[in-house]
């Protein structure tokens, strides 16, 4: 029981705290549909109230107005003072059905009361409050009606100035007087009640239709959201088809950037599917060949034969041991999650290393491996960056340059000028340029962009003149562009046009010379030996506090 | 002489607008009512003769009338607290008419200490209006409407809600406020040897033919005036509230009732404040016709009486209606509404119409002394007076002044120089 309960709660707890924190869309249009919908619902009661009260008070005046007209035709002057023979029908007017207390009273000029059943206040004096209404009645006199509270009771005054008829030097014709007469409001009330409740149905009704409407049409609206959450769930966790469903444009749009997203996963599993199915291809190629060799050796009964059989199976592994490496690289390269922090370092003590590393094994190559440092710059090239990337990026370009058949090889170092040059655009103004240069068959431009991919092999229309046996993996360049894409660097593919090279890094005017030289040497002359030279336009930071110096040159 | 009066009546009422702040209580229109003094000169309040009547289990106590010269001013005094009645009833109604309900209501209630005061309703209203807030009637009941309706207008009356008294007919109360009580025709009453006197004159063979309606009486009193001078008698509606409003309503229905009063004056018709005075003269052989008589009273007085006849004019009647209030400052209010309710439930309406001449007014109440078995018998000569704010302009004032000064002009009039052929 307990367990069922507690699981219950486990069940309960989270999707409960989950709709607090989020506002479901059906209740946020809600919301906004329907506390706009109250307001107004409230605004039209308030209004009808205050016409309904208006037209009760209007059609009650109406009753004041022609029992106050009424006892004014019998005013009259009479032993020496005004005179009124109060018509009893003026008062039961203003009783009306609903019975209400009625009070008159007629003023003299001198605001003296000559008679009445009580003394009522003058509308006219009192019409500065809200609920006051005048009207002037033309030659009749002023007439004026008025809410008052008399004497613990809500009344409505209403009275008419007026004067006495008749000319002549009589002095009391002309004389003013005013008549003054109030009943309570019960009767006002009674249909100002009814006339808002009638109109209290009608809002009523109202607002219970733009309900339903609102629920309904809320539903309707988002029930496309829903076909296309269903939709989603419904799929194929392992199918990246795109979406084919018919909705409104709003969610239109959502469902083309979604297929978007889909494509671009697509692509990238197919790149994935590609890579994977060229680095096991690679893996194979070699390891089917140390199964080859072994079993040649094996069949022969030469010692002679095995030990090089053992020596072309060693070259063949320490191959497949340095794919593997370079394949390895790749991937960490490309792990966005696992980078290394970039720090401060300098470039130049970087080249230099790299090239003293390379330099003996180039050498038994044949491979003639050059440094070429602006002057300008040497030991202050500091930039931010992984030391062993950059390394390795360096020693894959140099591998690849060896590999493709270059002579010489130069590793370069300098900085884009500021000012004044044409060829570099503005952003790159004032990098440090870390790049290699070879003499190599070099990529036609219009390929130098695919020779980033892994697996690529820019050699293969012109496979003659790359040997198959000293051919790399394809990875290198892919290696590079990673390490570039991480240092946020620009990697530039180029002619390595040692000529205007020339012009531009003083003091390499022999080794251009060599180049050309070196490569009519080598008897190729029927391809164009236009060289391959790759840069890394690298930012440049300022060094580093004097402490740090000595930790970061040593490394 | 009026115009003096005019400048008191006002001088008066300043005065007394200076102290309503001080009494005015939220929910009580205190506002002061011309007096009914002004209005009556015959009226004297300071002579407050009145009837008083104890009752426990509907038996009378006699020792507690010794209060009485206490409670002349309306209000209690510390020594006599332990007198107060639980249900005090104030009345401008004879005490032989309700007698005998309220000794049956005493008997339903034996617990209850009731307390009757009869007034002439001026001076009911006059002794109510001296300390409205610290009254001692928890029933007000009066035979002038004007003067009742006034109050109540005035919002001195409270709202009453028991069953018997909300299903009361609509043109018998105003509001739920002011209920009638009765429904008493306005009579006329002769001795029989008159109109044995008169038929024989005119050559009539059954005497009552000499008297059946107003125009009857106008009609005897322009023929016989020698004969009548002197012999008739009325309300004199410059003192008594009652009479002036029979008058106002007489001269509303017609107004050949001027000629009647300038007839009654030129017989030298009598005129007095109470319709017992007129029984009395009638008894007594002073006069022969009374005109405008109360009819219960009447009724009750001939039963006594064989030699008086009342006669319920045919042309048309008037009828009056007795208003009830609970003031609303009453000490005991649930108990004059329970007075009242139970007067006006089938079983008390029953009772009044048997055991007193008020009339029942109750729809479902028939037979004799039921305002239906009068309607049925009279028929569209029944004039009600109504209950309604008509009523306030009959105490306007100007108005009743207007009225009473056309009233003695006509009753003054000379009589016409008869000429001889």
């Amino acid at each position: 029981m307990n367990a069922a309960d507690n699981s219950e709660g486990a069940v309960n707890e989270p999707s409960t705290s989950t709709s607090n924190r989020s506002i479901s869309l059906y209740h946020r249009l809600l919301s906004w549909l329907l506390i706009p919908l109250l307001a107004l619902g409230t605004v039209l009661l308030v209004q009808a109230f205050l016409s309904a009260r208006d037209a009760a008070d209007r059609a009650y005046d109406r009753l004041l107005e022609a029992s106050l007209v009424t006892i004014a035709e019998q005013v009259k002057w009479q032993d020496g003072q005004l005179w009124l023979d109060l018509p009893p029908a003026a008062l039961e007017m203003l009783a009306t059905d609903a019975q209400e207390r009625v009070f008159y009273s007629l003023v003299d000029a001198d605001g003296e009361q000559v008679t009445g059943n009580t003394r009522l206040p003058d509308a006219n004096t009192l019409a500065a409050g809200p609920h006051a209404s005048q009207e002037a009645l033309g030659r009749s006199g002023e007439l004026a009606f008025r809410d008052i509270a008399w004497q613990g009771q809500a009344l409505r005054l209403g009275s008419l100035e007026t004067r006495l008829g008749g000319w002549g030097d009589d002095p009391r014709h002309g004389q003013r007087f005013s008549i003054r007469v109030a009943h309570t409001r019960e009767g006002r009330e009674a249909l100002t009640r009814e006339l808002f409740s009638g109109s209290l149905i009608r809002i009523a009704g109202m607002a219970v239709l733009a309900l339903l409407v609102v629920l309904i049409g809320v539903r309707l609206a988002l029930s496309p959201l829903i076909r296309l959450r269903r939709a989603i769930r419904e799929r194929d966790p392992r199918s990246l088809a795109p979406l084919n469903l018919s909705l409104p444009r709003e969610l239109e749009e959502l469902r083309n950037t979604l297929n978007e997203l889909l494509a671009r996963m697509r692509r990238v599993r197919v790149n994935q599917e590609r890579f994977i199915g060229d680095a096991s291809h690679q893996l194979r190629t070699p390891l089917a060949g140390l199964s080859a060799h072994a079993e040649l050796a094996l069949r022969n009964e030469d010692p002679a034969a095995w030990h090089a059989a053992l020596k072309q199976m060693q070259a063949t592994a320490s191959h497949t041991a340095h794919l593997a490496s370079q394949l390895l690289s790749l991937t960490r390269l490309n792990n966005p999650e696992v980078q290394p922090e970039r720090v401060p370092l300098e470039l130049s003590a970087l080249a230099r290393a790299t090239v003293s590393r390379h330099f003996l094994r180039c050498d038994r190559a044949g491979v003639d491996l050059g440094l070429e440092i602006a002057p300008e710059i040497d030991n202050t090239a500091w930039t931010l960056g992984v030391a062993w990337q950059l390394e390795e990026g360096l020693a894959n370009l140099i591998d690849n340059a060896c590999k493709h058949g270059a002579h010489i090889v130069t590793l370069t170092l300098a900085r884009v000028a500021t000012t004044g040059d044409d060829e570099t655009p503005e952003s790159l103004a004032g990098r440090l340029i870390l790049g290699v240069e070879d003499d190599g068959p070099g990529i036609q431009a219009e390929r130098r962009l695919l020779v980033l991919r892994p697996f690529h092999r820019h050699a293969q229309p012109d496979s003659e003149t790359a040997p198959v046996t000293r051919g790399g993996a394809g990875l290198g360049l892919a290696i590079v562009d990673g390490i570039a894409r991480h240092h946020d660097a620009r990697l530039t593919l180029s002619d390595a046009n040692i000529h205007t090279n020339a012009n531009t890094h003083s003091g390499a005017h022999a080794d251009a010379e060599i180049v050309v030289v070196a490569g009519t040497e080598t008897g190729i002359t029927d391809t164009p030996r236009r060289g391959l030279r790759v840069s890394l336009y690298l930012e440049p930071c300022p060094p580093p506090a004097s402490d740090d110096l000595e930790g970061d040159s040593a490394c | 002489m009026l115009a003096t009066r005019g400048r008191r009546a006002r001088s008066r009422t300043r005065r007394s607008s200076l102290l309503l702040p001080v009494l005015l209580l939220p929910s009580l229109l205190l506002t002061q009512v011309a007096s009914a003094a002004d209005t009556y000169p015959g009226f004297d309040p300071q002579s407050d003769e009145h009837q008083t009547l104890w009752l426990r289990n509907g038996q009378p106590l006699k020792r507690l009338d010794t209060t009485a010269d206490s409670m002349r001013d309306g209000t209690a005094t510390d020594a006599n607290v332990s007198h107060r009645a639980d249900l005090e009833i104030h009345a401008a109604l004879d005490l032989p008419e309700i007698r005998p309900l309220l000794v049956r209501y005493s008997r339903k209630h034996p617990d209850l200490l009731m307390h009757y005061v009869n007034r002439s309703a001026l001076s009911l209203e006059a002794t109510y209006l001296k300390a409205p807030l610290k009254t001692r009637a928890d029933l007000m009941i009066s035979s002038a409407m004007g003067l009742q309706y006034r109050l109540a207008n005035q919002g001195h009356a409270r709202a009453l809600d028991t069953p018997n008294l909300l299903a009361w007919p609509d043109n018998s109360r105003w509001r739920n406020e002011l209920y009638a009580m009765s429904f008493e025709p306005i009579v006329m009453v002769a001795r029989r040897d008159a109109m044995q006197r008169l038929a024989d004159l005119d050559g009539l063979r059954n005497p009552r033919d000499v008297l059946r309606s107003h125009r009857d009486l106008w009609h005897l009193l322009e023929t016989r005036r020698d004969v009548l001078r002197g012999r008739i008698i009325t309300y004199d509606p410059r003192a008594s509230g009652s009479g002036f409003t029979y008058a106002v309503s007489d001269a509303r229905q017609s107004p050949r009732y001027w000629t009647l009063v300038r007839a009654m004056g030129q017989a030298d018709a009598r005129l007095v404040n109470t319709t017992g005075a007129m029984l009395e003269a009638l008894a007594e052989g002073k006069v022969d016709i009374a005109y405008n008589l109360v009819g219960p009273y009447a009724v009750t007085f001939a039963r006594t009486h064989p030699e008086l006849e009342v006669i319920v004019p045919e042309d048309y009647v008037l009828i009056q209606r007795r208003l009830a209030f609970v003031p609303r400052q009453a000490p005991h209010p649930e108990a004059g509404e329970a007075f009242l309710d139970w007067w006006l439930s089938s079983e008390g309406q029953q009772r009044v119409a048997n055991e007193s001449e008020l009339g029942a007014l109750h729809p479902e109440v028939r037979g004799e002394g039921s305002a239906h078995d009068l309607r049925e018998r009279l028929g569209d000569a029944l004039r009600p007076i109504d209950i309604g704010p008509g009523l306030l302009a009959t105490l306007d004032r100007l108005k009743q002044a207007s009225f009473l000064s056309r009233w003695t002009l006509e009753f003054q009039a000379p009589p016409p120089v008869i000429q001889e052929k």
